[in-house]
């Protein structure tokens, strides 16, 4: 009996045969109708092969060249930063406990007060400042590369590639999210007036309350005022479009008319024919919108809390209002700590007083931490390796403003990790150490060579961020922490996975079981024996 | 017979990739290696597309391809240190898009009940209406017959008659032999034109 040539049909139909070969199949076909309809089968699937081949997915490239981005940013930042500084700031750090524990053994000999140094250096009026930059340049007689922490002035340019992003922080402190292929112009950028001009792409800001002559942002034929509200606007070859996620912009097009677009809406601006259409905001912008949002809490919430655990006050109440401390108020506070009546105890036992304002002077290295934090660059892209004044450099570092006078009775804080989470208080966590006992209850003599260290309690931006995302899922506004939790995620820190399953609990909070399982997937890839392994693995019915 | 008339060997590579093209990923690469991040920026400019359609064909799903060009380019940062130029560039990266792939497929694989068949409604932008709607049947039939391969087959598949790429390239992008990658292709040929032959019937007597 014949045998079929099947499996060499394929190869005649490309043309991949010998010649004797391809004479011999051809030879079987003329005989054998069943390796014919084969023939015509391979032909039918080739064709749908060839018109498949040309196909292309279309895919929301700017979410995903900005992912990318982000991500590739981290990666590398990571791989950059030298082994070395972690040991390097520890040993300092214990370098200064010890001289601390030295100062504080009580002498019999009076002390000699010493002389102060400004507990926290003071702010200068802050200037633009680039709290994360990816692919973005500025444009002048030549294209120059802008990194993290570099300050900008009135008149610059910015410009982002199609895969850059940037977060800009202006001396009002109203921030400013720059997306992929955007150029900016700061046309007045002063603590009391903000111009800004988007020739083209899209900003996002979330503007402060900061009193000042105004906020305009400029679009083509469209201005954009601004009172205090986080909104987004684009400058595309379609049109000008104008979203708002809190608060209210007017908008004024070319023909002086002027609309009022409010919170969750979105104004089109037709470039052509100038007619205007009022929509709903879409999910897209939405994120945009809430990354910005969040990345300006964050910075807040850390600066105003490492400013006050320096200056060893209780934490401020937070107002949306006052996003971040002027630099009047940031003064206020560096100073008032410093007197007596907030250091020092009560004078039931009328202990000198120098010891207690000795103990509080700063050392050279804890002004530089407090003014200036390069870590961890490990954060989410948006702060990662900026500038961001006023943050202790890691939450196991505690600032040398915090070491207290005395020997503090050891604090009664929770054993686990998973324990401390839950204690942090977290509507308002403070920071701030009590230097001495508020009622007349001397503590007890420290031992001969005891060496002090106070517990670490400042909180590292990530930790700020993931308390916040935490506490979003019972708001049901996670959403806006979802990119956020995935760069920390990514990261592989302690935090990644707390991250990783914030974002699987945000999903499944969204009714999005697909997303949720693959996070917990991720997870247990991650870390199979991690302290979320159960639940993980549980949600996924293992 | 002439000499433009005689066939071509069996399964003869394919032509590599211009030496230009080449030549400026590989320099890429070297900038990257000094944690160059515009030089990254521009080899994702240049390749994403790529990738992009890579992925689509290796697992056939339109939604999750923003996640899996994600993995895809952090695993190529995370591996580009090692790369030490012994094959192409495109080479290697159809490796990384491989590994991504198949770690993909074997997750739906063992949740097939959620694996639906997924049309691709919204693949081609750009061209005439009715071009558009053979590309998404064609794609369709494509890919459901393609779900009927093993992970290891597919991939070998799709990048031959997909992604044209040639065996021995194959062999090193997914680290198996040269016959091994015969052997897979001819298998998985067997069995694809057999699903497509039977889903053209299904759709000819529904």
């Amino acid at each position: 009996m014949m045998r079929h040539e099947t499996e060499r049909l394929w190869a005649l139909a490309a043309n991949e045969l010998e010649l004797e070969d391809k004479r011999y199949v051809e030879l079987h076909l003329s005989d054998c109708p069943e390796c014919r309809d084969g023939l015509e089968a391979v032909r039918l699937a080739r064709r749908a092969l060839e018109t498949a081949r040309s196909s292309a997915p279309v895919l929301a490239w700017e979410a995903t060249d900005e992912k990318v981005g982000a991500l590739v940013e981290k990666r590398l930042r990571a791989s950059a930063r030298p082994r070395w500084i972690p040991f390097a700031l520890g040993g300092g750090l214990l370098a200064t406990a010890m001289l601390a524990g030295v100062l504080l053994w009580p002498a019999s000999a009076p002390v000699e007060p010493l002389p102060q140094p400004p507990l926290v250096e003071v702010v200068a009026p802050m200037p633009v400042r680039v709290e994360m930059a990816r692919g973005l340049t500025r444009v002048a007689a030549s294209i120059e590369p802008v990194a993290a922490g570099e300050t900008l002035q009135s008149g610059d340019v910015l410009k982002t590639g199609i895969a850059g992003k940037a977060f800009v922080h202006l001396p009002d402190s109203s921030h400013v999210r720059v997306a992929a292929a955007t150029q900016l112009a700061l046309t007045r950028a002063e603590a009391s007036d903000i111009a800004l001009t988007v020739s083209r792409g899209r900003i996002a800001v979330r503007a402060s309350h900061e009193p000042r002559q105004g906020f305009v942002v400029h679009a083509g034929d469209v201005t954009v005022q601004v009172v205090g509200t986080i909104f987004s606007v684009s400058n595309e070859a379609e049109g000008v479009e104008v979203a708002v996620s809190e608060g209210t912009v007017r908008v004024a097009s070319g023909d002086e008319k002027v609309l009022e677009v409010r919170a969750g809406q979105r104004l089109v601006v037709d470039a052509r024919s100038g007619k205007t259409r009022l929509g709903k905001l879409t999910p897209a912008l939405e994120r945009e919108l809430g990354e910005v949002q969040g990345v300006a809490e964050a910075v807040t919430s850390a600066e105003q809390q490492a400013v006050v655990a320096a200056a060893g006050g209780s934490a401020p109440r937070r107002s949306s209002a006052l996003p971040r401390l002027s630099s009047e108020e940031a003064k206020a506070r560096q100073v008032t700590p410093v007197g007596p009546d907030v250091a020092a105890p009560p004078a039931a036992e009328a202990p000198p007083p120098a010891p207690e304002t000795k103990t509080i002077t700063v050392e050279p290295e804890a002004q530089v931490e407090v003014e200036r934090w390069d870590g961890p660059g490990t954060l989410f892209p948006s702060l990662a390796g900026g500038a961001t004044r006023g943050v202790p450099t890691s939450r196991d570092e505690a600032p040398a403003a915090q070491v207290p006078a005395k020997p503090l009775p050891a604090p009664e804080g929770p054993a686990s990790e998973e324990a401390e989470w839950a204690a942090m208080p977290k509507a308002e966590p403070s920071l701030a150490v009590t230097l001495a006992p508020a009622k007349a209850e001397p503590a007890p003599p420290p031992k001969p060579n005891q060496v002090v260290v106070a517990k670490p309690q400042a909180k590292s931006l990530e930790q700020l961020f993931l308390e916040k995302a935490e506490s979003s899922l019972d708001k049901g506004t996670c959403e806006r922490f979802l990119a956020g939790l995935e760069d920390i995620a990514l990261e592989g820190s302690d935090q990644a996975q707390l991250a990783r399953v914030l974002r699987a609990r945000c999903f499944d909070a969204q009714l999005r079981p697909r997303q949720a399982m693959g996070e917990y997937v991720k997870y247990l890839e991650a870390f199979p024996k991690g302290r979320f392994a159960e639940e993980a693995r549980t949600a996924l019915g293992q | 017979m002439t000499a433009e008339a005689l066939p071509m060997p069996r399964l003869v590579p394919t032509p590599p990739p211009t030496g230009q093209v080449e030549a400026r990923l590989l320099r890429l690469v070297d900038r990257i290696k000094g944690d160059d991040a515009l030089a990254f920026e521009e080899l994702y400019r240049l390749t994403r597309d790529d990738v992009a359609r890579t992925l689509f064909h290796l697992t056939g799903r339109q939604s999750d391809l923003d996640d899996l060009v994600q993995e895809t380019y952090v695993r190529l940062l995370r591996a580009i240190p090692a790369f030490r130029g012994e094959s192409q560039f495109r080479t290697f990266l159809y490796r990384v898009c491989g590994n991504v792939a198949l770690m993909h497929l074997r997750w739906w694989r063992r949740r097939r009940e959620e694996l639906t068949d997924e049309v691709p409604e919204q693949v081609f932008g750009g061209v005439d209406p009715e071009r558009a709607a053979q590309q998404a049947q064609a794609t369709r039939l494509v890919h459901r017959a393609l779900n009927g391969l093993s992970a290891k087959k597919r991939v070998v598949f799709v990048y031959h008659e997909l992604c044209g790429m040639g065996p021995e390239e194959i062999a090193q992008a997914v680290g198996t032999s040269y016959n091994t990658v015969r052997s897979r292709l001819h298998s998985a040929r067997l069995d694809f034109t057999k699903a497509m032959k039977a889903l053209v019937q299904a759709e000819v007597q529904p």
